[in-house]
């Protein structure tokens, strides 16, 4: 059996210079004989929105509410390229290196940071090892 | 960006990684 990918596609991505990125992959898809399925997201929604029937393989391309989503489901993860290990800043300074935003960025528990000795004005921007919505407004 | 590329590319990695057992059946969808 002839095995083609089927994309599902969130609606309403950010256009990408300029062009409807939606339409584009639909043209891609169509030129590489690929189906393409859209999808309507509901933001920061925990439920995966409606998805008709579909072959393997199939691969997800959305926002963070999908893709987060499509990994917690048993039925879709297979399909999702995204690791929450790999997901998130600390592995971002280690890949990236100096090409990185702040490449001297630490990342430490709370408890280790209130260990170390640093002068009283000394300034830090703080952030959470995560990029995920979903993860710190719950 | 090319998206063609990219389409192409992904579109080939899977069909060439998928095991032949798991097509053909179609995946119901869950709604959670």
């Amino acid at each position: 059996m002839l095995k083609r990918t089927t994309w599902i596609v969130q609606e309403r991505l950010h256009p990408t210079a300029g062009n409807s990125t939606i339409d584009m992959l639909e043209q891609a898809c169509d030129e590489a004989g690929c189906a393409l399925i859209r999808v309507d997201v509901t933001p920061c929604s925990k439920e995966m929105p409606a998805i008709p029937p579909v072959s393997a393989p199939f691969v997800f391309y959305g926002y963070t509410t999908l893709i987060t989503n499509a990994a917690r489901s048993p039925l879709w993860k297979s399909s999702v390229f995204f690791d929450p290990d790999l997901f998130q800043p600390s592995m971002y300074a280690q890949q990236y290196g100096d090409l990185y935003l702040n490449p001297e960025t630490r990342t430490l528990t709370c408890e280790a940071f209130r260990a170390e000795s640093h002068p009283t004005e000394t300034r830090f921007f703080v952030r959470p090892n995560t990029v995920l919505t979903a993860a710190t407004s719950t | 960006m090319d998206v063609g590329r990219i389409v192409r590319n992904v579109s080939r990695y899977l069909e060439s990684t998928t095991p032949s057992s798991d097509t053909g059946d179609s995946v119901l969808p869950d709604h959670e």
